[in-house]
């Protein structure tokens, strides 16, 4: 008897199904003769480079025991298995029975996209809000817009395009001062 | 040298660590730049390149 570490990536299509996935795979785990010391279910995660096509996978953590003779059985059966993007068979010298860092590491990355999620819809919800009020304020504005506004929004561009200039000028990393002074003195 | 924090026991489950030998890019950091010592290197090296396999930490930064 021999112990071994045996990680797979399930694919995310058989997320809706995985407890049925999982039994069937501890049954047949232990028709050929393997004992489960320890199992982790670490669940959804993003793999780091995308396999097939996925983006996301489903990962487990079985420690067992059983034969070497019984293992080329098991590598036989994981070769032919579609529902698995990748498995990883390990022989360790002892098992250890307890999560990994990746089942931590796991629940804190579902938490950030969680928060991720309801800081966008906030500001989605903002957003909407803001325009709504915008919309009401400038409908009466847009009908009483007279000569004087737009000589307003005229002095506003040019002074866009002055500060435009002097920003230009401190990022192409001139040193020189006079420049700036230059296009200040112009306005 | 980098200071870094290197645990007694860890595998390729353990991210956090093996996070500090690799670069922006995903490679593996040479034991004369971290100053680890060469069978902890041995280790890292494996551990990370078990990682890279299981899809837990990049071989690259241009994954499509």
């Amino acid at each position: 008897m021999n112990n071994y570490e045996l990680t797979l990536i399930v694919n995310q299509d058989l997320e809706s199904r995985f407890d049925i996935f999982k039994e069937s795979f501890d049954k047949s785990l232990s028709e050929m003769g393997f004992d489960l010391a320890f199992t982790e279910v670490i669940g959804k995660r993003f793999l780091a480079y995308p396999i097939q096509k996925n983006t996301k996978g489903l990962y487990i953590i079985y420690q067992i025991s059983g034969s070497p003779a019984a293992v080329s059985d098991l590598e036989n059966k994981l070769k032919y298995d579609n529902s698995l993007l990748r498995y990883f068979l390990q022989r360790v010298e002892s098992h250890t029975l307890a999560n990994s860092f990746l089942t931590e590491d796991t629940i804190e990355a579902n938490k950030k996209a969680e928060a991720k999620l309801a800081h966008k819809a906030k500001q989605d919800a903002l957003e909407v809000q803001a325009k709504k009020s915008n919309e009401q304020a400038e409908t009466p504005k847009d009908v009483s817009v007279t000569e004087s506004d737009k000589e307003l929004e005229s002095v506003e561009q040019e002074n866009e395009n002055s500060e435009k200039v002097e920003s230009d000028t401190y990022n192409s990393g001139s040193d020189d001062n006079s420049e700036t002074t230059e296009a200040e003195a112009k306005d | 040298m980098k200071s870094v924090k290197l645990p007694n026991k860890f595998n390729h489950t353990n991210l956090d660590v093996l996070k500090q030998f690799i670069t922006e890019t995903g490679k593996i950091i040479p034991a004369r730049v971290s100053g680890v010592n060469a069978a902890q290197q041995r280790k890292i090296t494996q551990s990370i390149k078990i990682a890279r396999f299981l899809a837990l930490l990049p071989y690259t930064d241009q994954h499509k």
